[in-house]
């Protein structure tokens, strides 16, 4: 049990993680009633199981690099890049889902209320 | 109309699948793309210019004049652009206080902050990063052109550090004559047109191609940028008579919100 | 030679192509468009054609958008209806 079958545990975890909140994000989008609903569980589960995933790959390509005794500064440097590009996604995917909240907001869109639900379930 | 684009797609498409599966393997020698002319490329662009990128070598050394072709045509239709669309848009020379209305909100305005300089330093390096990784001009300029329309997009049409319609013409023109103007150069040292080698530094002669390249890509870059940015800012500056209107309905809308 | 996931994202460009001829708006429209180039993209990027997938990602999928969105929103009611 050396240190990078440690590695490849945390890596499975968080590869499960990212599998598991973007499927949740899609159900979300497929069965929430508004825009405003579906763009709460895309924005969120999105973030997060791209992050996780994004994260495991950068930790699984430092394993890989432990595993095979290669030279270590190819693989960092891989690992900094994906790094990178989470960092870019923490920042713009959120912003994106606000940006997208506040102009449905401001063209009008009204929000879905439980009003509107009651009204769903008595008009079969 | 719609049954026609239907007959477009599906044959494409049709035409897509028959043709993708007798493209050979990546890397294959026998291959015909590989059998012509490629060998030389790969056997002499590294000595040649000191380039381990081929595509650049190709696209901007081998193959130049297509490369001076498309940066011009890509010039003309930024040009076109404003002949057609700029005419019911006239220049304000001088931004009025309803200009400066944008899209923007303090989180839009903080992560724009904070992206922007992260892209344009990202199309820097892609730029000069060109010679060695997938790259170069037209992407670089993109790019550029990119991180200044996110922030006209965020902060308001006008802002976007003064490249306002008349610079973004004067960027495009000028990307497009540095190209024409490295080429002018070798030729006033009695040589062929864009023939980098001959250009005057003092370095070995694979290095001169390198620069010439290097050159070539800065004045593609920005060309592409230029023009961008020029299209980007007729398509989006909207007629005089309706922004009042619009400007109203804005605020309105603000202020039923908040 | 032809590979399964080369054969899943040529299938994935004729649905994506259809479905923006199909969409009943030309903002969807034009935002399955960036889908498309975005999936042409990685397909080119399948394919070992990196420069190009570069240059399709930047110019395809995000300039082409935002002029896209920028021309609808400058056209008129009728001239989106017409084009309906």
């Amino acid at each position: 049990m050396s240190l990078h079958h440690l590695l490849d545990v945390f890596v499975w975890l968080m590869m499960a993680g990212g599998f598991f909140f973007i499927v949740a994000g899609i159900a979300g989008v497929l069965r929430l009633p508004d825009f405003y609903t579906r763009l709460h569980a895309q924005g969120k589960c999105d973030t997060l199981g791209v992050s996780l995933m994004l994260g495991g790959l950068a930790i699984r390509e430092v394993a890989h690099g432990l595993e095979h005794g290669h030279d270590m500064l190819g693989p960092v440097l891989t690992a900094l890049k994906i790094l990178g590009i989470l960092f870019f996604i923490l920042l713009a995917n959120p912003t994106a889902t606000h940006a997208l909240g506040r102009a449905a907001l401001y063209s009008g869109l009204k929000p879905w209320t439980a009003e509107d639900g009651a009204a769903e379930d008595s008009t079969p | 109309m719609r049954s026609l684009s239907w007959i477009a797609v599906l044959f494409t498409g049709v035409v897509l699948f028959y043709t993708a599966p007798s493209l050979p393997p990546i890397g294959d020698p026998e291959s015909p793309a590989s059998s012509h002319v490629s060998p030389y490329y790969i056997e002499n662009s590294v000595s040649d210019m000191a380039t381990p990128n081929l595509v650049t070598t190709v696209v901007t050394d081998y193959r130049g004049y297509d490369t001076l072709g498309e940066t011009t045509v890509i010039m003309t239709a930024g040009l076109a652009c404003l002949l057609i669309l700029g005419f019911w848009t006239p220049m304000r020379r001088h931004p009025t206080e309803t200009d400066r209305l944008s899209f923007g909100s303090p989180v839009l305005d903080a992560a724009a902050r904070l992206l922007v300089p992260y892209i344009l330093l990202f199309a820097l390096y892609v730029l000069f990063h060109g010679h060695h990784s997938p790259g170069g001009g037209f992407q670089g300029g993109t790019l550029l052109a990119a991180g200044v329309i996110l922030v006209r997009l965020v902060r308001g049409r006008d802002c976007g550090w003064g490249v306002d319609r008349e610079q973004a013409v004067r960027l495009a023109c000028s990307g497009a004559f540095l190209y024409y103007a490295v080429g002018l150069i070798t030729m006033l040292m009695g040589h062929l047109f864009l023939d980098y080698s001959k250009l005057p530094l003092p370095l070995t002669a694979a290095m001169r191609r390198n620069m010439g390249i290097l050159g070539v890509e800065i004045g593609v870059t920005v060309a592409v940028a230029g023009t961008m940015i020029l299209i980007f800012d007729c398509l989006h500056a909207t007629p005089h008579e309706d922004r009042e209107a619009e400007v109203s309905a804005e605020r309105a809308g603000a202020e039923g919100h908040t | 030679m032809m590979q399964p996931l080369d054969t899943m994202f040529l299938a994935l460009l004729i649905v994506i192509a259809v479905a923006a001829l199909e969409a009943g708006d030309l903002l969807a429209a034009v935002i399955l468009f960036g889908a498309f180039s975005f999936f042409s993209a990685t397909f080119y990027a399948l394919v070992g054609a990196l420069d190009v997938a570069f240059t399709e990602a930047a110019l395809g999928a995000v300039i082409a958008t935002v002029f896209f969105v920028s021309a609808i929103r400058r056209s008129s009611k009728a001239a989106r209806k017409r084009a309906r």
